[in-house]
């Protein structure tokens, strides 16, 4: 299905017609991320209407809008968001192949300082696994951290 | 299939007034989703979210595609999926796209997500 002209179309209304157009892709990998040292390894899943957007295309602004408006909601004395313009004039972005949608849901939704520096220090702060690799019970979750051994092999 | 558009600005009933369209639009959810505790989502639900993290025991993130126009302006709905009389759930706006959800059991007496799912329904201001 062609996606319509959407420049300039509020995003929701973008979000809505996908909704009703595309079917949900259920991605299998899932981003496992240690953002505390004292926490537990959190792992990020795809919604899969967002996975669909990404690969149909032209429905998503670039990652770039999300990062503008996370800075000025950053500012001290920030009360409401006054460039969402940016969320819905800039022009959407093509097509995504699965593993590019997981690399901007990244950029996106994972703390910066996660995945600017995902493997610096004596750890790996970041991973991406499939879901069959993770547990298959929520056993001890609060307990889980990425596996550095595993990672050196 | 082609969808026609209907514009109107006011919805008016023979007897009973009339209604501006800004009350039915701004009213809406703008968010909604059936999130399990493992971040999966069920995709007949969800809507305007990019992401569901597993946090933890009874830690939900919500991410959205569209954020809001703060994190104080969303009024938040969640509700249960299971027969347990003694679970409440807190939403926690951390941003204007980003929330967190809590799952708790009284009868345990901390974050608790076995055999269980919720229901978000987000509403307020867009971006």
């Amino acid at each position: 299905m062609q996606t319509p002209e959407f420049q300039g179309t509020h995003l929701f209304d973008r979000l809505c017609w996908a909704k009703e157009n595309l079917d949900g892709v259920q991605s299998d990998y899932r981003v496992v991320y240690e953002d505390n040292i004292d926490e537990c390894a959190k792992i990020l899943v795809p919604d899969p209407n967002w996975m669909a957007c990404a690969l149909q295309g032209d429905i998503l602004p670039p990652v770039w809008v999300y990062w503008e408006l996370a800075k000025d909601e950053a500012k001290e004395g920030f009360i409401k968001h006054t460039r969402g313009n940016l969320l819905h004039e800039t022009n959407p972005i093509g097509p995504m192949t699965e593993e590019e949608a997981i690399e901007y849901l990244i950029k996106k939704d994972c703390p910066p300082d996660v995945w600017q520096t995902y493997n610096e220090g004596n750890r790996q702060k970041m991973v991406i696994c499939r879901k069959e690799q993770l547990p298959k019970t929520r056993e001890w979750r609060n307990a889980w951290k990425i596996n550095q051994e595993l990672l050196a092999a | 299939m082609a969808h026609g558009k209907i514009k109107a600005d006011t919805l008016e009933h023979s007897t009973a007034g009339s209604l501006d369209t800004q009350y039915v639009v701004n009213g809406s959810a703008k968010v909604t989703g059936n999130l399990q505790p493992d971040g999966s989502s069920n995709s007949t639900v969800s809507m305007n979210i990019s992401s569901v993290t597993d946090g933890g025991t009874g830690l939900n993130t919500v991410a959205v595609s569209n954020a809001f126009t703060a994190a104080l302006a969303v009024a938040a709905l969640i509700s249960n999926h299971d027969s347990s009389y003694n679970r409440h759930h807190t939403v926690d706006d951390a941003s204007a796209s980003s929330f967190i959800t809590r799952s708790q059991q009284s009868s345990v007496g901390s974050l608790y997500d076995a055999d269980t799912a919720h229901s978000i329904a987000f509403f307020g201001d867009l971006a």
